[in-house]
């Protein structure tokens, strides 16, 4: 877990974070922090330079951690995912999110009624009411060979 | 030959100056009004309204010599509850008419061309009292014709009638688009985001 508070990939290289602004900001990876060094700024280029045959490997790692982050705010139910959801929404690898729905809504997705998640989303943002108690939490990943968006959906959450 | 050497180097300094100057970005993005009107939906379950779509047309200007592509325009609601996003509706201008497009398909920009959409938002309205007092007669509207939704005017309208509610929902909304870059292992290059201004 602490892998994320000591290096960040900011572009092509890896900057330095410091834990406590990590801690404060918590899974937030998109947020670029640097230290300023002064004097010591080539250093910290070069660092990045030696760090960055690394960096598919930190990703490697970075996703886990958040996987794990995931699986036991789960554990917590809705309540638990939604804080996640709130802390990770600027996740720079994959965006998660909640959208609330209907129960006639959740049973047409069950059943398959629905091609896209586009659809989904634009049917019940249509029939949107107060009372939309199933919540989805999903995630949005870039599919380069298909070059599209492709949303997962990780778990359905019926909140009676 | 001193003078000679002096215009020489004056010469290629001003060249540099120019050259360097270019600042104009490669892709710029713009928003702007346009006379779509507004929708507003209510409930039937306490006749209040639920959600706002707010049109804004969006102008993706490619000033490169290259062609540039995105995949999806992505609108950042910042007052709305958690698990009220359901993103936006992505339209083309054809002839007059709106016609809908998928907002996860490829789009490409030909070298120094634009792109022009019109983006409706989905705004979640809740079920305050002040909030919904100054939208009653859409409801009354709304039950009087037997309809769950109803075209009301322009933002610019609506910005006038309803100055702090329309400020409360769309303070620093932002719209962005993330281009793409075949170069990268993830396909995906630099991320453009500008405040929405309506």
């Amino acid at each position: 877990m602490k892998v994320l508070g000591l290096l960040k990939e900011a572009g092509h290289f890896l900057d330095f974070a410091s834990l406590l602004s990590s801690a404060q900001h918590g899974f937030d990876t998109s947020k670029p922090l640097s230290i300023p060094m002064g004097p010591l700024s080539p250093i910290n280029d070069l660092a990045g330079v030696l760090i960055q045959q690394y960096s598919g490997e930190l990703d490697e790692t970075i996703e886990m951690v958040v996987q794990d982050e995931l699986a036991m705010a789960k554990e917590e139910g809705l309540k638990g995912v939604q804080s996640f959801v709130y802390n990770n929404s600027n996740s720079k690898k994959d965006k998660y999110d909640l959208m609330a729905i209907s129960s006639e809504t959740a049973s047409k997705l069950l059943q398959g009624e629905f091609k896209t998640f586009e659809e989904l989303r634009g049917y019940s943002d249509n029939r949107i009411r107060r009372s939309d108690n199933i919540e989805i939490l999903y995630r949005q990943i870039f599919n380069k060979n298909r070059e599209e968006e492709v949303y997962i959906i990780e778990t359905i959450f019926i909140n009676e | 030959m001193n003078k000679l050497f002096k215009i020489v180097i004056c010469g290629i300094s001003l060249l540099l100056f120019f050259s360097c100057n270019n600042n104009e970005q490669a892709i710029t993005i713009n928003c702007d009004n346009t006379i779509d009107p507004i929708i507003v939906r209510m409930t039937r379950e306490d006749n209040s309204i639920i959600s706002i779509k707010f049109p804004q047309k969006i102008l993706i200007q490619n000033n490169s010599f290259f062609k540039k592509s995105f995949i999806k325009i992505e609108y950042r609601y910042n007052n709305i509850p958690l698990g009220r996003n359901y993103g936006i509706g992505l339209y083309e201008q054809k002839n007059e008419i709106l016609v809908k497009i998928s907002n996860n398909k490829k789009k490409t920009i030909s070298p120094k061309n634009q792109l022009v959409y019109v983006l409706y938002t989905s705004h979640y309205i809740d079920s305050t009292k002040s909030v919904q007092q100054q939208l009653k007669p859409y409801v009354e509207k709304m039950l009087r014709l037997k309809k769950d939704t109803l075209r009301i005017g322009t933002v610019v309208e609506f910005k006038q009638k309803h100055k702090e509610l329309f400020e409360n929902l769309t303070r620093n909304d932002s719209v962005s688009i993330r281009f793409l870059n075949s170069s990268t292992k993830s396909g995906l290059g630099e991320r453009i985001a500008v405040p929405v201004k309506w």
